[in-house]
C-alpha cells in the first residue's frame, strides 16, 4: 500500500531534553510552512492518500499546529500524532474547539512517548515532571474515548523494566504498546544508555513473550533483528513518505535528522520547496533502487555482518550517521562501524540528491 | 477538627475548570469530577475546613447552606468511599 499515508516532521521544536533523543539539535529551530504543507497535501490528493502522521521535534509546538491540523481536515485525511505530552493541556483545548468538530472526527488517536514503569526511571531519561504530564494526557484521553498508543525506546536504564512498562500500559487501559530499540548518538553513550547486541537480542526476546502473554497489543518498531539480508521495511515499499521540517523528503523517519550525523544530507532525497512531490516521488524510487543495489552486492559478496541484521542501524551506517562511533573503539557497535565504513556506504549519485 | 487530603498516587488534570479527571495509581482507575466536584475537591486541596468549602459552594453557585451543605456531605462520602479523599480527625 504505497502512499497510504504521510508522516511529517512538523517542526524541530522541542520543550524537552531527552537523553536518549536521536534528533539533531544544534539546527536552527524552524517549522514546515502552512503554504508548503497545503501544497504538499493538495499533490498526494493523486495518490489517494489516506492518513498523516506527524511526528517531529514535538509536532504540536509547531506554531500553526491548529492550521495544519484544519487542513489535513479540510483534505478529508485521518491523522495522528506522537507527543511527549508536556503541553498537552492546551492542544487538548484546541482539538476540542467545537467550532472545529473536524479536529476531533479525523483523530485516529495519539501516541505517547513512556521511557520508565515509573516516575524515577522515565524522568530521568525525559526530565523531571514529565511522568506525570504523561499520566495526565493519558487520563484525558482515556476518558474521552481517543485511541492511545505508547512508544517506548529500549535503554540501559529501563532495561530491567522492559515488562512493568507492558504492565502500566495494560493497567492503564492503553490500546497498543511499541518497543523500540534505541539508536545510538554521542549524548547516549556517554549517558551509557546504549545496549549491546546481545541486549537488543533480549529485548526483542522478552517482547516476544509479552506479546503471547499479554491482551495488549504489543509490537517492535522497526530496526529489531530481522533473519532476512534482504527484508524491505515499510519505508522501502514506501507506505509511508516522510517530509522533514524544511520540507525535504527524506530516506526515511528513523534516520532524519539524525544528531552528530556526519553527512546530514545523504538521505535526503528531493527538496519540495523546489520540486513538486512526484518529482520527489522518482528521487525518492531512485534511492530505494540504489540502496537496494548496494545491498544486493553486499549479500553477493558475502559482506553483510551479524550487526546488520538490525535493519536500521544499517541504514545509519549507509548513510553515514554514525561514523563518530570511531570514538568508542572498545563497543561492539563502534567495531562493526569501524570494519564496514567503506564497504557499507551509499556511494552512488541519485538524480535530484546532492553528491555525498 | 476534620480535616481531609488527596493521597500522592491520585493525579488530578483540571480541564479548564469546570471539570477534572482523576486517575487513581494504586488501581489506575479514572474518574471524572464535574463543576461542583471539582470546586469541592479544589477545597480539599488547599486544605480548606468542610465549613469554608461550603461557604465557597454558597458563593459560587449562590445557594443556600442546606443546600451546599448536603451536595459538599454527599460528594466527600463520594470521594472518601473512593479512597481518592482520606478524613482526619485532630
Ligand atoms: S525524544 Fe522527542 S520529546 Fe525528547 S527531546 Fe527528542 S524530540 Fe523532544
Ligand atoms: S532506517 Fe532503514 S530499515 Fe529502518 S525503517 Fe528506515 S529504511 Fe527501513
Amino acid at each position: 500500500m504505497s502512499f497510504y499515508e504521510m508522516s511529517f516532521e512538523l517542526t524541530n521544536k522541542c520543550n524537552l531534553n531527552c537523553l536518549h533523543c536521536l534528533r539533531d539539535k544544534s539546527d536552527m529551530r524552524s517549522s514546515i510552512s502552512t503554504g508548503l504543507f497545503d501544497s504538499i497535501l493538495k499533490q498526494a490528493k493523486a495518490y489517494s492518500l489516506q492518513h498523516v502522521a506527524f511526528t517531529g521535534g514535538e509536532p504540536t509546538l509547531h506554531p500553526q499546529f491548529d492550521r495544519i491540523v484544519d487542513t489535513v481536515v479540510a483534505y478529508d485525511y485521518t491523522y495522528h500524532f506522537v507527543t511527549n505530552a508536556w503541553n498537552f493541556l492546551s492542544v487538548w483545548k484546541m482539538l476540542n474547539d467545537p467550532a472545529h468538530p473536524g479536529r476531533m472526527h479525523k483523530l485516529s488517536g495519539i501516541s505517547i512517548s513512556l521511557d520508565g514503569a515509573n516516575e524515577t526511571t522515565h524522568d530521568f531519561i525525559r526530565g523531571k515532571g514529565s511522568f506525570k504530564k504523561i499520566l495526565q494526557a493519558i487520563s484525558i484521553l482515556r476518558v474521552k474515548g481517543v485511541d492511545i498508543s505508547v512508544q517506548i525506546t529500549v535503554n540501559k536504564k529501563n532495561f530491567g523494566e522492559i515488562e512493568q512498562m507492558a504492565m502500566l500500559a495494560s493497567e492503564l487501559g492503553l490500546k497498543r504498546l511499541f518497543y523500540a530499540h534505541l539508536e545510538p548518538t554521542t549524548l547516549a553513550f556517554a549517558q551509557d544508555l546504549v545496549l549491546s547486541p546481545q541486549q537488543y537480542r533480549e529485548a526483542e526476546a522478552r517482547v516476544e513473550k509479552l506479546k503471547k502473554a499479554m491482551k495488549i497489543e504489543i509490537n517492535f518498531s522497526l530496526g529489531h533483528h530481522e533473519q532476512l539480508p534482504f527484508f524491505q521495511c515499510r519505508a522501502l515499499t514506501m507506505y509511508s513518505p516522510n517530509i522533514d521540517y524544511k520540507g525535504r523528503l527524506s530516506f526515511c523517519c528513523q534516520i532524519s535528522g539524525y544528531r552528530d550525523a556526519d553527512d546530514e544530507g545523504l538521505d535526503v532525497v528531493a527538496d519540495l520547496n523546489t520540486v513538486s512531490l512526484f518529482d520527489a516521488h522518482k528521487a525518492w524510487a531512485d534511492a530505494i533502487h540504489t540502496f537496494n543495489l548496494d545491498k544486493i552486492e553486499l549479500i553477493k559478496n558475502n559482506q553483510l555482518t551479524e550487526l546488520d541484521a538490525f535493519s536500521c542501524y544499517y541504514c545509519s551506517k549507509y548513510f553515514g550517521k554514525i561514523d563518530w562511533m570511531e570514538k568508542f573503539p572498545d563497543n561492539p557497535w563502534a567495531q562493526d562501524v569501524l570494519k564496514t565504513r567503506h564497504t557499507h556506504r551509499m556511494k552512488r549519485h541519485v538524480p535530484g540528491r546532492k553528491k555525498p | 477538627m476534620i480535616t481531609y487530603s488527596i493521597p500522592e498516587d491520585i493525579i488530578v488534570t483540571d480541564l479548564d475548570n469546570n471539570e477534572a479527571i482523576l486517575l487513581d495509581m494504586r488501581n489506575k482507575r479514572y474518574y471524572s469530577l464535574n463543576e461542583t466536584g471539582l470546586v469541592i475537591f479544589k477545597g480539599i486541596e488547599a486544605n480548606l475546613s468542610q465549613d469554608k468549602i461550603i461557604e465557597t459552594i454558597m458563593t459560587v453557585y449562590e445557594v443556600d447552606k442546606e443546600k451546599a451543605d448536603s451536595s459538599v456531605n454527599g460528594i466527600i462520602q463520594k470521594l472518601l468511599s473512593l479512597n481518592i479523599v482520606e478524613k482526619h480527625e485532630t
